[in-house]
């Protein structure tokens, strides 16, 4: 679970300029400058070339915060 | 390359300098394409890269766009959307027969439009060009086995257009049958990305497409010359054991490895490459091989040839030596890899490629190799007598030891200047020469596109060319020179002189050729000391009155005549306008 938090940190300090860690885990499209369209798609990208995944576009799409993007990422997990 | 990695590459360029701008024109939604080509030119330009991408939906419009943006080039894709949107898979027009038909009648008109505006975008900046990459949707009614004559017709329409528009000056078109070996068709295609964010691509693809298009914007300079092995190298068979009647290089004696190669050779001679031969043999053999009137590649494009028994290297460095050129810009090829590890270790920089006669495929790989390593968009007269001038610049300088005497030998070479006043930008070979020069250089300022389209926006903006032959042969156009006047004042902001013409006045009569023909009693030139023109400083001191310091020199017309010495040789002066 670590591993993947930390991973997943990663992957938005890949995607997001100057984004100071501690405001990683809140990131909503809401509350993070830059999470527009393209870069929710350049998010999606970088986390499946991360973590070696197929995520669904729909699904994706639907995730607008760190939390939920990280709850993807478990179900997708428990899932295989 | 990933796009994680992309978006790392773009950060780490983003605080480094000077920026470049680039215009992505497509009519998808740029996204992974307009990162990777941001990071591609980050990595080629060592600098950070702003892309411009324009509007969703109108390839038409982002082209006009661009051709109004400060942007140094642009990168356009067109994909069959593009061309008619019911030729995608977006589109829900229906792929009834009336609806193939009518594509068919509409498509030559917009591919009309698009070549105007690719005109008159490469008008302001160098435009590169992809073709569609991606498959056309199926909607003929026939096998998909069978082509069917709207695709036959579409394609045909679409390959006139690519045709046309890689005749203009300043487009290049992405070469399909090279992007397909990068880039494999069945991989190509994201359908589901398409319908979800209208961007087509696989990340795979969207890379291949970014690097080819750099490529393509910012050439790597071509390698000049080519240092080639003979026996089972340029000929099947060694020389020495089977005599001049026993090397061969014909698909009759099953060696046509060698004569594809030979082919290469003789071709690349023609482009101003400069062909060398590095050989273990007796010279005398050698030049009676040479006498075959069969080998695809004469005599006459191979200088020097160096037949001998000392180590490869010591030849090379001779060869080296007559082509005045650094090691950096040769490739060597040989059969042994003993030879090419024993030349590599002596000259630092220079690229040994092995060559591998018994296996075809190999040597058309190597073929393909020097082909990027040496290509070049156009050929310029230069090029072309690249390899005669070489040969006569020998002779001119023995015959310059033995007359002792700098002055005289001017007097006795019967020169010709060329020299050319123009207002307009299109001279490829004044922008080279001014990129690339660094001895004779005013100030050693390099020019992008759009710096360069810039200055001939300036009032009284021209630029001179000055071209050379006397008794040994012609030079080409071997110096470049941009200024502006505002009334009286008459500024030199870059002036360049090839290291081929250096000690024969070129220097002299074009300044003298300037303060005749613009009429003006003084001339500010924007001199700067770099690590490597010290041939300018020693100039400047010969005709300005005082030491020169670093910064604008004003030389006065009185000045100059006063010091300039007697110039020799007949001066054309031409316009271009």
């Amino acid at each position: 679970m670590n591993d993947l938090h930390a991973k997943l940190t990663r992957s938005f300090e890949t995607v997001f300029e100057n984004l100071d860690p501690a405001e990683i885990p809140g990131a909503t499209t809401m509350t993070l400058a830059g999470w527009d369209s393209l870069n929710h798609v350049n998010l999606l990208t970088v986390i499946c070339e991360d973590f070696g995944v197929e995520l669904d576009y729909e699904a994706f799409a639907e995730a607008t915060s760190y939390a939920a993007i990280a709850e993807l990422l478990q179900a997708q997990f428990a899932h295989e | 390359m990933r796009v994680g990695e992309a978006l790392g590459i773009i950060r780490q360029h983003s605080s480094s300098g000077e920026g470049r701008r680039l215009h992505l024109v497509c009519g998808f939604t740029p996204m992974h394409l307009a990162t990777f080509v941001r990071a591609r030119a980050c990595q080629r330009l060592h600098a950070p890269v702003e892309l411009a991408t324009g509007v969703y939906g109108d390839v038409a419009d982002n082209l006009r766009l661009a051709a109004e943006s400060p942007s140094d080039g642009a990168f356009v894709v067109l994909e069959w959307p593009d061309l008619d949107p019911r030729l995608g898979i977006r589109s829900g027009a229906g792929w009834t027969t009336a609806v193939g038909d009518d594509v068919t009648a509409a498509l030559r008109g917009r591919l009309d439009v698009l070549q105007d505006l690719v005109t008159r975008l490469a008008g302001e900046m160098r435009v590169v060009v992809a073709g569609p990459t991606l498959p056309l949707p199926p909607m003929a009614y026939c096998l998909p086995v069978e082509a069917h004559k709207w695709t036959l017709n579409w394609k045909a329409a679409l390959g006139r257009f690519i045709a046309d528009v890689a005749s203009i000056s300043n487009v290049r078109v992405l070469d399909e049958e090279e992007l397909a070996r990068r880039s494999p068709a069945s991989n190509r295609h994201d359908p589901k990305l398409e319908l979800f964010t209208h961007f087509p691509f696989t990340t795979e693809h969207a890379d291949v497409l970014a690097e080819a298009a750099i490529e393509a914007l910012f050439p790597q300079t071509p390698r000049k010359g080519l240092i080639t092995d003979l026996d089972n190298t340029l000929w099947h068979g060694i020389l020495g054991e089977v005599g001049v009647d026993g090397v061969s290089w014909t698909l009759a004696d099953h060696a046509q490895a060698h004569g594809l190669y030979q082919q290469l050779l003789a071709s690349l001679a023609e482009t101003g490459v400069l062909i060398g031969v590095a050989s273990k043999n007796e010279p005398d053999i050698v030049g009676r091989a040479f006498g075959r009137t069969d080998l695809y590649l004469p005599e006459s494009a191979v200088y020097p040839v160096e037949a001998g028994w000392g180590p490869k290297s010591e030849s090379i460095g001779r060869i080296l030596k007559a082509w005045n050129i650094a090691a950096d810009a040769v490739v060597f090829i040989d059969d042994s890899p003993m030879e090419l590890a024993e030349v590599a270790a002596a000259h630092a920089g220079i690229t040994c490629l092995q060559f591998r006669g018994e296996d075809p495929g190999a040597v058309l790989d190597l073929i393909r190799t020097c082909r990027r390593l040496f290509g070049r968009s156009e050929l310029t007269e230069e090029d072309r007598i690249r390899v005669q001038s070489l040969r006569a610049a020998p002779t001119a300088a023995r015959q310059a030891d033995a007359s002792g005497n700098g002055a005289e030998f001017v007097a006795e070479l019967d020169a010709e200047f060329t020299v050319t006043y123009s207002s307009s930008a299109d001279d490829r070979r004044s922008f080279e020469l001014l990129n690339k020069t660094n001895q004779f250089n005013l100030n050693g300022r390099r020019f992008t596109e759009s710096e360069w389209r810039d200055h001939f926006r300036k009032p009284g903006a021209f630029r001179v060319a000055v071209g050379y032959q006397d008794r040994f042969g012609p030079l080409g156009r071997i110096a470049a020179l941009l200024g502006h006047r505002s009334g009286d004042a008459l500024s030199i902001d870059a002036w360049v002189l090839s290291c081929r013409a250096f000690s024969r006045q070129v220097e002299h009569h074009t300044l003298k050729s300037v303060f005749g023909r613009m009429n003006v009693p003084y001339v500010t030139l924007a001199y700067n000391r770099t690590d490597r023109n010290e041939p300018v400083r020693r100039f400047l001191a010969e005709i300005v009155n005082g030491s020169v310091g670093d910064g604008d020199q004003l030389v006065s017309v009185a000045e100059f005549d006063r010091r300039c010495p007697t110039l020799h040789g007949r001066v054309l002066e031409k316009s271009d306008e």
